[in-house]
Order: structure tokens, then sequence, then C-alpha cells
């Protein structure tokens, strides 16, 4: 037996991703059997109607009213729904919570007259108005973090080389991460503060870089983001330049990391030189780079992003770190029967650098022809995220993957990262479970043997809360590394063939 | 509808846009924003009917969908586009690479999925009466900057 209910929210506007994510969060609670969010159009109250959610609802509801339609188990069932989809909606409408009335500036004028000592401008509009935003603040004197994609190489070589001649930063266009003077911006961890100074050209290396020097018993003066292309010929490293010149200078760094994939020849030889001059200890991340021009400009060449980590973790505080949680589990699986053999991995990723990471720690242990045959998927590439949100945000594309990877039977691995922190999803780790758990139930009915292998990017201090998500994981069967570079490496030995795996000294 | 446009019968294409008027999620429900996008394409390519069809799916909207979406399509009425979909209509017609990408990923931010049910639209009114657009359209829909 189910019972249909509606409940009618008068003058209520929400846009349509935030409707279908509470849609989806309703429908997945106990003892809710359908969900409906719509506005009441005579068009969509048709299809409430179709769907048999339609009875009983109120007469009155007109176009601008929103209706949450569903059918459930009870009518307790159905009122906690409400309840809880209530709750979602004063969330989702309300971004100044308490003083509706505060003033909102809507150009970075009004801003400055508001708050007139800013030193810092964080952009974050649609690609295309971007620069020019970002144009007006460095005209004004306040440093740029910009958050927004899709602004042209042109843009970028123009705000860049006006940020340099100002002696104001550009961080990014597409920069997802910084921490300046403690405050994190964009996609950011809670680290504790520290010696170490960062620079990065890649978002989730800098999460992922910041949150293990935390682990490791270190901690970050400042982690400054710079955009993707930042290291391309046209840009020539302008602002890892700035960065590391801004770093050297800071009396509360002690050690340098720089971190970007591979840059062009000559930019990576002139942020070596850069890097070679500066007295303080430099560690340099060029992910899957070459280590010898590195080690020749007298800096420390890290492979990963956790050799990062580590080695400026050394650095900063003069002693070895403390070692991570979950040394162990990789020399288990050697022993174990978790070595799954042959069979591929399903990396399905959220984070870009990680998944990148991923790739370089596969193919050193695979080697080359092996790791291309894994698939390592970077879902936050702008072909997956046009028209909706990145996957640290809304989990539901990744779900959707997992479970794909679970009825996939040359998949024998599913490898993940789960990136906590500001900005990302409140549970993220919770909300992959259903999926995780769908997958393996597919891989059991069709008689094969399917492990998940994650890792978990964060610290106790972040919002989600560190040790309750890998609580969540482990609960859940899932594999779990101290670091994406160690998640990779399992995730590679279980499906190492037989022949190529040696027995650890 | 677009067999509407193309035969000219104003009858035709309002019959089949009024089930889409108020359909769909959203603040402006994606039938409206479809129905934008589309007078704009129909304007932008000086279709003959965009006049007519566009004060008709103004008016049929009336009491039919929420008041955002009514007032777009009631501006749309008056051909009147915001500035960010009569560029992206430019654009389409007119702009090479990388400014067609530019211009259109632009349009495609707009709101939760209200971008890309305009440019879904656009593309469908520019093609109803310019068929040699359509390889054309094509093309922006292999590349992938258009979720065909």
């Amino acid at each position: 037996m189910s019972v249909v209910r509606q409940r009618v929210f008068r003058n209520a506007y929400r846009d349509s991703v935030e409707l279908m994510r509470i849609a989806a969060e309703i429908e997945h609670l106990p003892g809710v059997i359908r969900a409906g969010l719509v506005m009441c159009t005579p068009a969509n109250l048709a299809i409430v109607t179709d769907a048999g959610l339609g009875k009983g609802l109120d007469p009155a509801a007109g176009p601008n009213d929103m209706v949450v339609a569903l059918a459930a188990k009870d009518d307790e069932a159905a009122e906690a729904a409400f309840e809880r989809a209530a709750t979602l909606m004063r969330g989702a409408g309300e971004e100044s919570p308490g003083d509706g009335r505060r003033f909102v500036p809507t150009t970075i004028a009004e801003a400055l007259g508001e708050l007139p000592e800013a030193n810092l401008a964080l952009i974050s509009t649609p690609g295309p108005y971007a620069a020019a935003e970002a144009l007006k603040a460095l005209k004004r004197g306040l440093h740029v973090f910009l958050f927004s994609d899709n602004v042209s190489i042109h843009d970028e070589i123009d705000l860049k080389r006006l940020g340099a001649r100002k002696g104001l930063l550009v961080m990014g266009p597409d920069c997802g991460t910084a921490i300046l003077d403690g405050v994190p911006l964009g996609f950011a961890n809670v680290v504790r503060r520290g010696g170490v100074g960062l620079v990065g050209a890649s978002g989730t290396g800098l999460q992922q870089v910041t949150c293990l020097l935390d682990a490791f018993g270190a901690g970050v003066s400042q982690a400054i983001g710079v955009g993707g292309r930042d290291l391309h010929e046209e840009i020539g490293g302008l602002m890892m330049l700035a960065g590391l010149e801004r770093l050297a200078a800071d009396d509360g760094t002690n050690v340098i990391v720089l971190i970007s994939k591979p840059p062009d020849a000559p930019v990576a030889a002139t942020v070596l030189a850069a890097a070679a001059a500066v007295s303080k200890p430099v560690v340099v991340n060029f992910l899957g780079g070459d280590a010898e021009p590195i080690r020749a400009a007298g800096a420390h060449p890290a492979a990963t992003f956790e050799e990062a980590a580590r080695t400026a973790a050394r650095l900063s505080l003069g002693a070895e770190p403390v070692s991570l949680d979950g040394d162990e589990p990789e020399a288990r699986l050697l022993e174990g029967d978790d070595a799954l053999g042959p069979g591929r991995i399903a990396g399905l990723f959220s984070g870009g650098s990680l998944a990148s990471e991923a790739k370089v720690v596969l193919k050193d242990l695979l080697g080359a022809e092996v790791a291309a045959d894994q698939q390592i998927v970077d879902l936050g590439d702008d072909e997956y995220t046009v028209g909706r949100p990145h996957p640290m945000i809304d989990p539901r594309l990744r779900s959707e993957k997992i479970v794909e990877a679970g009825q996939n039977p040359a998949v024998s691995v599913i490898l993940l990262d789960i990136v906590l922190g500001y900005a990302s999803h409140p549970d993220p780790a919770g909300a992959l479970i259903p999926a995780i758990d769908a997958a393996r139930r597919a891989a059991t009915e069709g008689g094969r043997r399917l492990a998940v292998v994650a890792a978990v990017c964060g610290t106790p201090g972040d919002p989600q809360g560190l040790a309750g998500q890998r609580e969540i994981l482990i609960d859940a069967g899932v594999h779990l590394a101290a670091s994406n570079a160690r998640a990779a490496r399992m995730a590679g030995l279980m499906v190492q063939p037989a022949a190529m795996r040696e027995v650890p000294a | 509808m677009t067999e509407g446009l193309r035969q000219r019968s104003p009858q035709r294409a309002l019959g089949a846009a009024y089930p889409l008027i108020g359909l769909g999620p959203g603040a402006t429900p994606s039938g409206d924003d479809l129905l934008v996008g589309l007078t704009a394409g129909l304007a932008a390519t000086r279709h003959p009917l965009a006049g007519s069809f566009a004060a008709g799916v103004a008016r049929d909207a009336e009491g039919m969908t929420t008041s955002i979406a009514a007032a777009y399509l009631a501006h749309a009425g008056q051909l009147e586009f915001s500035e960010r979909l009569q560029r992206a209509a430019l654009a389409v017609l007119t702009a090479r690479e990388p400014d067609l990408r530019i211009a259109i990923i632009g349009a495609l931010a707009w709101g939760a999925s209200s971008g890309a049910d305009m440019m879904v639209g656009l593309l469908v009114g520019i093609q109803a009466d310019a068929p040699w657009l359509r390889p054309r359209l094509l093309a922006c829909a292999d590349d992938g900057t258009v979720a065909a």
C-alpha cells in the first residue's frame, strides 16, 4: 500500500538543478517511492497527474507555486519527506541567512566602496565576462582569484602581463584552489598553518599536497593557484614566477613547493632557473615529468603529490614526518587474495590532477602498454560539466558511471577520489555508497569479483570530517588508501598480471 | 512546429508550441526557455512568421507558466531578447571558432539548464528557415559544443 501526497510552496522559485537535486534526495528517503518537484504550470500538473502523483492536489496551486508531489509508504514517510524538502529549499534559496537586507554590491566599484581596504577580488562569472571583470579589478589594484573557466588564452596573457607589471597576482583563469593567509578560496581544505608555501597550476594537486602536509604534521603558509595554463609557452609561467618570488620573500615560508603538469620546455627552464636562485629549498612536482633538470637546478624533484608533500614536510619540520595511516594495506594485498588478476581499472575521478597522478603511478607500476588499457577518467572535465555542476559538488554523474562499471565484465577494480573541503559536497563518501553497493551487487550476480579502491583528500578540520568519511567507505568494504598515489598503486597491484608481481623486499 | 513554420502556418506552429508552455523543471520551465530561444532564432533569420509566432506564444503563455518565464516570453513577443542570446544567435550565424565556441558556452552557462534549453530552441529556430545552415549546426553539435 502506498499514499500519494503533495505539498504546495507558494511563490517559490528555485533553479532546475536545485529542484532535481532536492527531488533526488527526497526520493532516497526511507519510505518514499517516487517524488517530483515542479512549478504548478498546467503542463507540469498534467505530467504530475499522468505519473499518478496528482490525486488530491490543491486546485488553488498556480504557475508561481511549486509542488512537491510524492508517493510514499505511509503518511509518516510523506510528512518526513516534506519536512526535508522544506529544509533543503530554505538552504537553497537563501544566500545570506540572517540578514536578507544586507547590501549586496553588483560591481567591483561598489564592492570597493563597501570595503575600501580589500586587496583581492574573487571572480566567478561565465567565461566570456570574466576577463573584463578581472581587468577592472587589476586596474583598481586588486589581486585576482579567477575561478571562471572558458577565458581565452589571449585574455589570460593580457591579464597576467598587466598583473606582473603592477605586482599583482592573477590566480587563474580556471583556478579552483588557493589558501591565502589561512583563508581558503574556492575548493580548499582546512589545513594547519605552517612553513610550506605552494604555487600550483593544478587545483586538486594543491588540495592533495596541502592535505598530506597536514597529515604529515606540517603546515601551509600560502597556497597560490595559478590556473592550468600558466606554464604553457604562451603564458610563460608568469604567475608561477610571481608566486615563487613572493614566497621567497615571505618570512612565514621556509620551504617552497611548485606543482604543475610537465610544462613546455622553455617555461620549465625559466621556472627552474628562478627556483635555483631562491635560497630556500624548493620541491618541484612536474607530474610525470623528467626529474633530472629539476635536480640539476638544485631543487627536489617529486614524482607524486605524496612525495612532494613528504619531502616538503621533512624539509620544513627538519625531521622525518609522521607516517600516514594505512601504510599497511598495500603489502597485505600482495599476500592476500585481494589480487584480482587480469581485468581493467575504471578510475572515476572528480579531480583532474588526481586522475593525472593515478595515470603516472599506473604507468610506472604496470608499464605504458598495460597502463594505457586502464580507463582513468576525469569527470570534472569540460565535456562532462556543461550544463551541470562539477562532480565534486554533484555526485550523480559519478554514481551512474560507478554502476555502469560494476556491470562491465571487463572491469575488476573501481578507483575513486573523494575530495573534502569547502565547496565540495557535504557528504561525498556517503553520496556514492548506493552506487558502490549497486556496482558490487551487479558484479556478484555476474559471478565476478569487483574491488573498490579510494583515497580521501581531506583533513580532520574539513567541514565533512575526515574520520567520518573514511569510516563510511570502510564500512562499505572500500579499500582505503592514505593518499591518491597509494590508491592508484593499490588498484594497479590488484590488476597486475601475476608474472609481473615482485615480492616486496 | 518546424513543419508549421516551414509551411508558413501560424496556427499549426502555435498549436505545436502550446504544449511546451510551462513544461518542465525550473523557475523558467524548459519548454518556455526553448520557445524563447526558438523565437530568437526566427528573428535572427528574419523568418516571416517571427513576429506573429512570437506574439502568439506570448499571448498563450499568460497564466500558463511562471511569472518569470511569462515575462521572458512577453519580451520575446516583442522580439526583444537578452544580449547573451542575441550574441549566441549572431555567433551561430556568422562567427568562426573560437568565438563561436565562446558565445555558445557563454549562452549554455545561463542558469542551471535554461541556457542549454534556449540554445536548442535557437538552433531549431535558425534552421527552420535556413536549411542551408544545417551542416554548420551539425558541426557545432559534432564539436561537442552543443549537446545535440
